[in-house]
């Protein structure tokens, strides 16, 4: 099914005619298929790590050439998905420790420096409902926006965040219950 | 529940459209498709040489008791057998190892190793570090006659005009920093004029280095793109005016020709002192 893993393991072997004629355009597939599937969705995963759009972009070109050099790891193509969004959010949180080291003097622009960005406050999200995540404990917030904002799975969700999928269930519910609270304070 | 479920109704609604948006562009697409592309038609870096095994050069029997030896200790199974290959083992490695680590010389056979290539000036080898002259032998052979010098002796070594170092700068004034935008966006192929200014104290002749690296990928890529390295050169004046460097690049690929669209980081540092700065550069296709 997953062209990277299907297609990588006979080309592994030395080379064939055959195989050499076919990779290229397998390989060129592949690639097709990751930016169309999964390219939008690990950049909003990237974003709801930096909160900014040009270092997502960054971290999602950095996150699939990792993916891409170690597709041959991958051992069942069915998580694919959440394969490469931890390794996208990985990437993401790489370049966030970065940034949080770069010095902040040199900086005539006044972009893509100093401290991460809050993610939260770019998105053009209702008011109330931003009010009541802003709240929100950030491994929280994180569970939220994955799990329901990007319809990710509980292993998807757990894979990116680097945690069980027990911890992302009892983090969704008591983030759930944590906004339902405020948020009907504020709406009331 | 309903609370519950209309929330979640609620934050799935809100959450997706304000995400909408985050769509990549299409020279990032771009970028990545030819850094991915480029990988594979390079290939895969390049197999790890496989870990001599630990008996390699002994003789086949003792290579066989060292397995049954290595086996019996990973399964844990002390048996007497067992036992009796770790002791003979072990009486192995005391005697054949340090016989079966030793270098081959390059005078029985094998051709020896180009250590031309690798002499330094005054015909030096790395791995034969010159002996230390003695006092006397090293103190130039002066007539009786003639005052001796201070004058060290002629080294092998080119002279090189020293820089001013870090100590130098920090002592009279505040270490610079570098003044860089942060990112560009240059179409390929094109010069790239990168403006910098080294603010705060410094006096002394520096030299900014630019080194392009990525696009950003752990090593491979990293590493094969790294394209272009400029020098600029400027002297700074008095401590507190700063100086500005111009960084004219244009990046070129492994094989001499544009850089693929991608985005790189160049890294700018000023010899001599600890200022660096970062600019992302956004290549794009040519127009």
């Amino acid at each position: 099914m997953s062209a990277a893993t299907g297609a990588g393991e006979p080309e592994r072997s030395p080379p064939a005619s055959s195989d050499q004629r076919r990779r290229p355009a397998a390989d060129a597939a592949t690639v097709e298929r990751w930016l169309e599937q999964y390219g939008d969705l690990a950049l909003r995963t990237a974003y709801l790590v930096l909160g900014e759009r040009p270092a997502a972009e960054d971290a999602v070109q950095e996150g699939f050439l990792r993916a891409w050099q170690a597709r041959a790891s991958l051992r069942d193509p069915g998580a694919e998905r959440g394969w490469l969004l931890a390794i996208v959010a990985n990437a993401a949180r790489s370049q966030r420790r970065r940034r949080v080291a770069a010095p902040v003097d040199a900086e005539p622009v006044g972009i893509a420096a100093g401290p991460p960005l809050d993610p939260y406050d770019a998105l053009d999200l209702a008011a109330d409902l931003a009010a009541a995540l802003r709240t929100l404990a950030p491994e929280h917030r994180a569970v939220i926006a994955y799990r329901i904002g990007l319809d990710c799975s509980v292993e998807e969700t757990a894979s990116i965040l680097g945690v069980e999928p027990g911890t992302v269930k009892s983090r969704l519910h008591r983030a759930l219950a944590d906004l339902r609270g405020r948020w009907t304070t504020t709406t009331s | 529940m309903d609370d519950h479920d209309e929330l979640s109704r609620r934050l799935r609604t809100e959450l997706i459209r304000a995400m909408e948006p985050l769509t990549l562009t299409a020279s990032t697409r771009e970028g990545i498709r030819r850094a991915l592309l480029e990988t594979s038609r390079r290939g895969a870096a390049p197999a790890k040489a496989p870990r001599p095994s630990p008996g390699a050069g002994w003789p086949a029997w003792l290579q066989g008791v060292a397995g049954v030896a290595r086996t019996a200790r990973s399964r844990r199974t002390w048996s007497a057998a067992g036992a009796v290959a770790i002791a003979a083992a072990a009486l192995t490695a005391v005697l054949v190892v340090p016989r079966a680590t030793q270098q081959p010389r390059a005078t029985q056979g094998a051709p020896a190793p180009p250590k031309a290539m690798l002499q330094l000036p005054g015909g030096r080898s790395p791995d034969r570090p010159t002996p230390l002259p003695s006092r006397a032998a090293a103190a130039p052979a002066l007539p009786r006659h003639r005052a001796p010098t201070t004058q060290a002796p002629a080294s092998p070594l080119p002279a090189r005009a020293p820089l001013p170092s870090a100590a130098t700068c920090s002592a009279g004034a505040a270490t610079p920093h570098l003044v860089a935008p942060t990112r560009l966006t240059v179409a390929t192929g094109r010069p790239t004029s990168i403006g910098v200014e080294a603010v705060g104290g410094c006096p002394g002749r520096r030299t900014l280095t630019a080194t392009a690296l990525g696009p950003p990928g752990p090593n491979a890529v990293s590493s094969a793109l790294a394209v272009t390295r400029v020098r600029a050169s400027a002297a700074m004046a008095a401590p507190a005016a700063g100086s500005a460097f111009r960084v004219r690049w244009i990046g070129r690929g492994r094989s001499g020709g544009p850089l693929p669209p991608a985005v790189y980081r160049v890294v700018l540092r000023l010899s001599g002192t600890d200022a660096t700065a970062s600019v992302r550069v956004r290549v794009d296709a040519a127009p």
